[in-house]
């Protein structure tokens, strides 16, 4: 894993863990956007903490395993769900009394810890395999790399036509090329370089933000009429600020000292050292889930314990900055939970002045996930084929149809790094008996 | 109008079913006499389309599964779970990522989660039985992965067509 195991990074899993258990255990943040409106029907007593928990575990457990866990394998750096979708079950299992309180926190706590020694066992245990696989598991996120500046060209096809999208796909490779080929200058004797993806992707979700500002007004918006009855959530949500901007600056520390990622995409770019990158894709993120994030609150009294995802976004950018990037890293992670909760009530009025938003918000989730779908799969293919050329490409093919077909289908998006690390593991039986000769 | 001519109460309310697009009480008068007539509800299912992914794909998978009997419309999650909850659509259709989240939480926190289920989940996909008593328990509102509309559509509109 790329994160260092020293006393800082134990503390920070400890109370990161234990902050986000004690969040879901006391009702005040969840990280499950689909938990997150289940909670008024346990505040009015028509479902009871069993059903709470029980949803929680049924929505979470199998992202944690399928997802969570295959992925931040792949990527070296702990996806973000594996820990707070784990924290959501560990939260809710206990009730929300004293005792529980504690109980939560403390099993919250512990977790954050195991994971940190548990991921890194797990790499050492692979190292030490007759054929090491760990260095093409790096290949699962090429593409990644390479192409996620496209999104937003999808999000625009999604949201105003196959022709606009078109044009900002064209408009994406140009600004590309063009980067690549003369985005090497001299200023005053320093040579300056433009990242090409970087540019590209700055550009993209640009003409994606206009394209959704240029976007009418509809006529028959009755959101913020809905709203008006959430009022009280909103001020629920606000009396918890503190222990909720200590909760950001905490997610933002445990980002910027590579403890965690909070998507695929801005995962794989950290990791591979392009911070401006993973920044940018992280605010792209951001803007696709102020939308979501927020009306679930709104609608729930109920925060996320790493809020819109934009406390991410500066903590990228503090890595590798030694004490006072850390420490810039918290302040601003915590400032900016205190903003987005006071701005709760300014987005639940403006509910239907900006529809392109809202719009966009959804239609960018979408063209992300999409993205990754095929990025994570061709480049699971990748690796596989570099770890076992001769069958490395069918076990992952196969593996996509068997899921699809499957009763208990997995994230599409996971089976790029589960077939990536599983055909590495069946190599290595397969060297055991004499069927996968190393050859030199 | 021989339906209503030949009905002898001078006053009397037809509980009335037409597919109207908005809800309307008529008054007719036939020979003088007046009918009242009470708009309660279309028969004309109306089934709206929220969440957040291939929002169109699921509306034609709808529309060529229903044949006509049902009125399909895409909205955003918001304005579609609006329309469950004040009866102006009977059922809720919505797709994303992890079926919960974008798809549904909109139709969870507005229509409440009693009407409201998540009939695929990554690692769990609702089996026939277990859909057609979701739609006969009388859940409204259903969340998939995306995914998986193919094979949950069919079966939850099956028995809804039977209701």
């Amino acid at each position: 894993m790329l994160f260092q195991i020293n006393a800082l990074t134990i503390f920070v899993m400890a109370v990161l863990g234990g902050i986000c258990a004690y969040l879901a255990n006391q009702n005040i943040a969840v990280f499950h956007d689909g938990l997150r409106p289940m909670f008024p029907a346990y505040f009015n007593k028509v479902i009871d903490r069993k059903t709470l928990f029980a949803t929680s575990f049924a929505l979470s457990f199998g992202l944690v395993i399928g997802f969570g866990l295959p992925t931040s394998i792949a990527g070296k750096i702990i996806i973000v769900h594996t820990i707070m979708l784990a924290t959501d079950i560990f939260g809710t299992m206990f009730n929300d009394d004293v005792k529980g309180k504690w109980l939560a926190t403390a099993v919250g706590a512990l977790f954050g810890v195991v994971l940190l020694f548990g991921m890194q066992t797990i790499i050492d245990l692979l190292k030490v395999l007759p054929i090491n696989f760990i260095g093409s598991l790096g290949t699962v996120g090429s593409l990644i790399i390479l192409a996620f500046s496209v999104f937003p060209a999808i999000a625009v096809a999604y949201q105003a036509g196959v022709l606009k999208g078109g044009i900002v796909l064209a408009l994406i490779m140009l600004v590309k090329q063009v980067t690549f080929l003369f985005g090497k200058f001299v200023v005053n004797g320093v040579t300056v370089s433009l990242n090409a993806d970087g540019m590209a992707l700055l550009v993209g979700i640009a003409a994606m933000v206009i394209v959704a500002a240029m976007q009418k007004k509809k006529e028959d918006g009755n959101a913020a009429e809905a709203f008006k009855v959430f009022s009280t959530n909103i001020d629920r949500i606000k009396k918890n600020i503190f222990i909720l901007a200590i909760s950001g600056g905490i997610v933002a520390l445990a980002t910027t000292l590579l403890l965690i990622a909070e998507g695929p995409a801005s995962l794989t770019l950290t990791a591979n050292g392009d911070y401006a990158q993973a920044a940018i894709v992280a605010l792209g993120r951001t803007l696709g889930f102020i939308p979501l994030v927020m009306t679930t609150a709104i609608v729930s009294g109920v925060y996320s314990p790493a809020g819109t995802k934009m406390v991410h976004v500066p903590a990228i950018l503090f890595i590798n900055m030694g004490i006072i990037g850390m420490a810039g890293s918290f302040v601003t992670g915590a400032l900016i939970m205190i903003v987005e909760v006071l701005l709760l009530g300014f987005i639940a009025r403006g509910m239907d002045k900006f529809p392109g938003m809202k719009e966009l918000g959804d239609n960018t989730r979408t063209a992300m996930s999409k993205v990754l779908d095929i990025a994570l799969l061709v480049g699971g293919m990748l690796a596989a084929n570099a770890i076992a050329p001769t069958i490395g490409y069918i076990w992952v093919i196969g593996l996509y149809f068997l899921n699809q077909v499957s009763k208990k289908p997995l994230s599409t998006m996971a089976i790029g790094p589960i077939g990536a690390i599983s055909i590495g593991i069946l190599v290595n039986i397969l060297h055991l008996i004499g069927l996968f000769p190393i050859i030199k | 109008m021989d339906f209503f001519k030949s009905l002898t109460t001078k006053s009397l309310t037809i509980l009335y079913a037409l597919s109207l697009d908005k809800s309307q009480s008529l008054t007719y008068t036939i020979d003088s006499t007046k009918y009242s007539i009470m708009y309660l509800g279309g028969v004309m299912l109306k089934i709206v389309i929220g969440g957040q992914m291939d929002k169109q794909v699921i509306a034609n998978l709808i529309t060529q599964l229903c044949n006509g009997t049902a009125e399909v419309s895409i909205k955003s999650d918001i304005e579609a779970a609006i329309a469950v909850q004040t009866n102006q659509a009977q059922y809720y259709f919505g797709a994303c990522a992890t079926g919960a989240g974008g798809a549904l939480a909109m139709a969870i926190g507005l229509i409440g989660p009693q009407s409201c289920v998540s009939v695929s989940i990554p690692g769990r996909v609702f089996g026939e039985g277990e859909l057609r008593e979701a739609v006969r328990s009388g859940k409204k509102a259903f969340g998939f992965v995306n995914y998986d509309a193919e094979k949950v559509i069919p079966v939850l509109l099956d028995e809804i067509l039977k209701k």
